[in-house]
């Protein structure tokens, strides 16, 4: 064994204008892990299981962007806008004598490190597809799963920003953040288990069929007929979604994890508060120095097309996996009042 | 005092390099004594012919039903190379890796009844895992190999069957009774009933036939028997599944078999000769759809055959049937045994059958020749009496002879083996590719 070594680049400024009432900040760099230490597995054939091996090298580069604006700023009113951007590549080089690494997550969908993959991408059974991508179907016009798991997604962002301002009129002060992630994929376990149980939404609907429609447990449903689920097309014409799909390869305890990887770009108002001061004069008469009362909310907005609990949460917590919805605990909304008082 | 300072970090300097046993772990152990590793390789056996293996080929074959969740999926033979990871490593690592250091340990301490006991253990899981998975790694298993390459199907068992032959001269009259088997049966009655298995497998029935008479299974106390208690996990792997871990997956509904030993069925199996009704609740609750937990095939302290009394007698029926003489007399006499083993098993009706039962206008012709209806009825009775492995076998090898109903549009026939797992095909380099679920291994091709 190697010692891992990471080799970086990175160059960056602090820059200030307009006496300071302007500050940008600019990085970028460019690391390289190289001989990365894994515990990766070994053929089970050879009477083990795993081998701590400096297996990975793992590339990272990526731009970091941020600015802070001082709007106005005189006795009664002054105003304060900030932002920050990154965005980054991060690649999984080399990974020698596996084709996949399991950082997190289940036999079905894991998040894995995969050679020439993002690191951390979400890997679990994928549609069986022809050389060109198109999805092959079996003869009822539903598709085939591939006998060998894949990569499916990336839940790393496109990029993250933030945008905030702070603002003071006289003895009031009003401060608010936006924090934003897109284009990060994410798998929806909450809904493909509430699908196969038949208790989301997206199965609680009825459809009539419009012409005679294959079920995935062979049936024939015929043109008219309305009957509870869903009708799609994989392909090969239009097929009825219903019982037999969703209880074995279109629910969450199926073979097919691709179909539930979806888009988890979300935004969030991260913090707004309101504070408001207490004038000298009236806090002399009680013999106080100063007070302050405010009210604040954390998490109060979410903005996502995410179909989960919550798109920044990760089944598997602060480790390396990422991009895992299963019925984790949402990021908690709150409200909090509060009163400063000084004697 | 600077030169105090300098001479310290000097010290420190020159001892720095020094430092030996970073890489050692006090508390993780590398060895075990021998007895430790033997009940291992023993222990083991369980998770090859009890659990998942057990509950996937029974599916599979259509004794039970998979009814919930992942085996809802399965039922229609929907599967990915990653629901074998873990049977694979119970093969490979848990099972053949131990037997090996148990052999290796027994040679270097002379002790040549447990070097005999890891030789049938050895032969029985790389038996079993050729079967399942066709061609495997065999030879370069626990070696220097980092890439252990795969050897015929063929070649495996066969040198399965010659680790069972070895482990027999051996083991003596050891009796193969231990803390997870309850048997009447030595090591070496186990060790030829296993050969049998395999011979039939191979199709060789002159061999499987001999091999079978020589493990001399006289009644269901020479079972290989796992013990089940009502000790926290002692209990039968069965009850875990449905009573403890996964209620309601595994089910009999409808089953092929259950179908076949109920009563109210149109399939179903007795005559005049025969009463199944007890049988089929020995097998299903009193709902008709699960198994029976309580006092049956599942309930808590009900022991698991690995090899079984009526699985032996009837090799020796099926192959007394198949070999260059067609002996007709010896295959009936074997069902008879069976068939008197149940009368006191299920305290039910099982009268023994006669020749002309099979012929023409006979209760189990079925518009058979004699022989054919006589081979339809072993294999019959086999499929009801011994669950899982070796019965999936049995349908595969005779290309589904009993009729067992296809669950899927997608196939007119059952998976005709495991998917290599994702392990390894994603860390040998001389994997030889997946093979389709629905490509026969080589022995029944």
């Amino acid at each position: 064994m190697k010692v891992e070594r990471v080799t970086e680049f990175e160059i960056g400024g602090d820059f200030r204008f307009f006496n300071d009432k302007l500050s940008l900040g600019l990085t970028y760099y460019n690391r390289l892990t190289t001989d990365g230490i894994l515990e990766i597995e070994v053929p089970p054939s050879t009477g083990y299981s795993s081998i701590y091996r400096n297996a990975a090298e793992i590339s990272n580069k990526g731009v970091e962007f941020d600015f802070n604006l001082n709007l106005v700023n005189n006795d009664s009113f002054s105003a304060n806008i900030f932002g920050n951007f990154t965005t980054y590549k991060n690649i999984v080089e080399k990974l020698p004598n596996v084709s996949r690494y399991i950082l997190n997550g289940f036999t079905s969908t894991s998040s894995a490190a995969v050679e020439g993959a993002p690191f951390a991408a979400l890997y679990g059974g994928r549609y069986l597809r022809e050389a060109n991508g198109t999805i092959q179907l079996d003869d009822e016009g539903f598709p085939l799963i591939d006998d060998e798991q894949g990569v499916i997604g990336d839940p790393n962002p496109d990029y993250r920003a933030g945008f905030g301002a702070e603002l003071a009129y006289k003895s009031l002060q009003l401060s608010f953040l936006f924090e934003t992630s897109q284009g990060n994929d994410a798998w929806a376990g909450t809904q493909g288990v509430l699908y196969y149980f038949g208790i989301h939404p997206g199965t609680a609907v009825e459809s009539t069929a419009t012409s005679n429609l294959n079920t995935y447990g062979g049936d024939v449903i015929p043109a008219g007929t309305t009957f509870r689920g869903n009708i799609a097309d994989f392909g090969g014409g239009p097929v009825a979604l219903e019982e037999s799909w969703y209880r074995t390869n279109g629910g969450g305890f199926g073979d097919l994890d691709e179909q539930f990887i979806k888009d988890a770009s979300w935004t969030k108002l991260r913090e707004i508060s309101l504070k408001y001061s207490l004038p000298d004069s009236f806090l002399n008469q009680i013999g106080l120095k100063s007070s302050e009362i405010g009210i604040s909310g954390r998490n109060l907005l979410l903005i996502s097309n995410f179909d989960g609990v919550d798109p920044e949460v990760n089944l598997t917590g602060a480790s390396k996996g990422r991009g895992l919805d299963y019925f984790s605990n949402p990021g908690t909304k709150s409200f909090i009042v509060n009163l400063k008082l000084n004697f | 005092m600077k030169k105090y300072i300098y001479l310290i970090f000097t010290f420190i300097l020159a001892s720095s390099c020094e430092v030996e046993g970073l890489n050692d772990t006090e508390n993780s152990f590398t060895d075990s004594p021998i007895g430790l590793v033997l009940n291992h390789s023993i222990l083991n056996v369980v998770s090859i012919a009890e659990a998942e293996a057990a509950r996937v080929t029974s599916i599979f074959s259509d004794q039970f039903t998979g009814v919930d969740r992942q085996y809802g999926t399965l039922n229609g033979y929907s599967t990915v190379a990653s629901n074998y990871d873990a049977l694979w490593e119970d093969f490979y690592q848990r099972g053949i890796t131990q037997a090996q250091i148990t052999k290796t340990k027994a040679i270097e301490s002379g002790n040549s009844s447990v070097e005999g006991q890891a030789l049938i253990l050895e032969g029985y899981y790389f038996g079993e895992a050729a079967l399942l998975f066709g061609d495997i790694p065999f030879s370069e298993v626990n070696g220097e190999s980092t890439d252990p390459t795969y050897e015929d199907q063929k070649t495996v068992i066969n040198g399965a069957i010659g680790l069972l032959d070895q482990g027999i001269s051996k083991v003596g009259q050891l009796s193969a009774s231990n803390n997870v088997f309850t048997t009447d049966s030595r090591w070496a009655q186990i060790a030829n009933a296993l050969k049998a298995r395999y011979y039939l497998a191979l199709k060789n029935y002159a061999n499987a036939k001999e091999s079978a008479e020589t493990a001399n299974f006289q009644s269901s106390s020479n079972d290989w028997a796992i013990i089940h208690s009502d000790a926290n996990y002692g209990e039968n792997l069965f009850w875990q599944f449905e009573v403890e871990q996964r209620q309601d997956y595994l089910k009999v509904e409808n089953s092929y078999m259950s179908r076949l030993l109920d009563p109210t069925s149109e399939i179903y199996r007795g005559n005049t000769k025969t009463d199944e009704s007890k049988r089929f609740s020995y097998y299903v609750a009193e709902n008709g759809l699960s198994l029976n937990t309580t006092d049956g095939f599942a309930a808590q302290k009900e022991s698991f055959p690995v090899i079984s009394f009526e699985e032996v007698q009837l090799i020796i029926a099926e192959s007394s049937l198949l070999n260059a003489s067609g002996d007709e007399a010896t295959a009936l006499a074997a069902l008879n045994k069976v068939r008197a083993n149940n009368a006191i098993k299920f305290n039910s009706q099982y009268d023994a059958y006669s020749m002309t039962d099979f012929e023409t206008g006979g209760i189990l012709n079925k518009n058979l020749n004699k022989k054919d209806a006589l081979r339809l009825e072993i294999l019959l009775e086999k499929y009801c009496s011994v669950i899982g492995l070796p019965t999936y076998q049995d349908v595969l090898r005779t290309k589904n002879l009993i009729g067992v109903p296809i669950k899927s549009d997608d196939t007119e026939i059952i998976p005709q083996r495991f998917l290599y797992p994702l392990t390894e095909s994603s860390s040998n380099s001389n994997f030889p590719g997946l093979i389709d679920q629905f490509v026969p291994t080589k022995i029944n091709q």
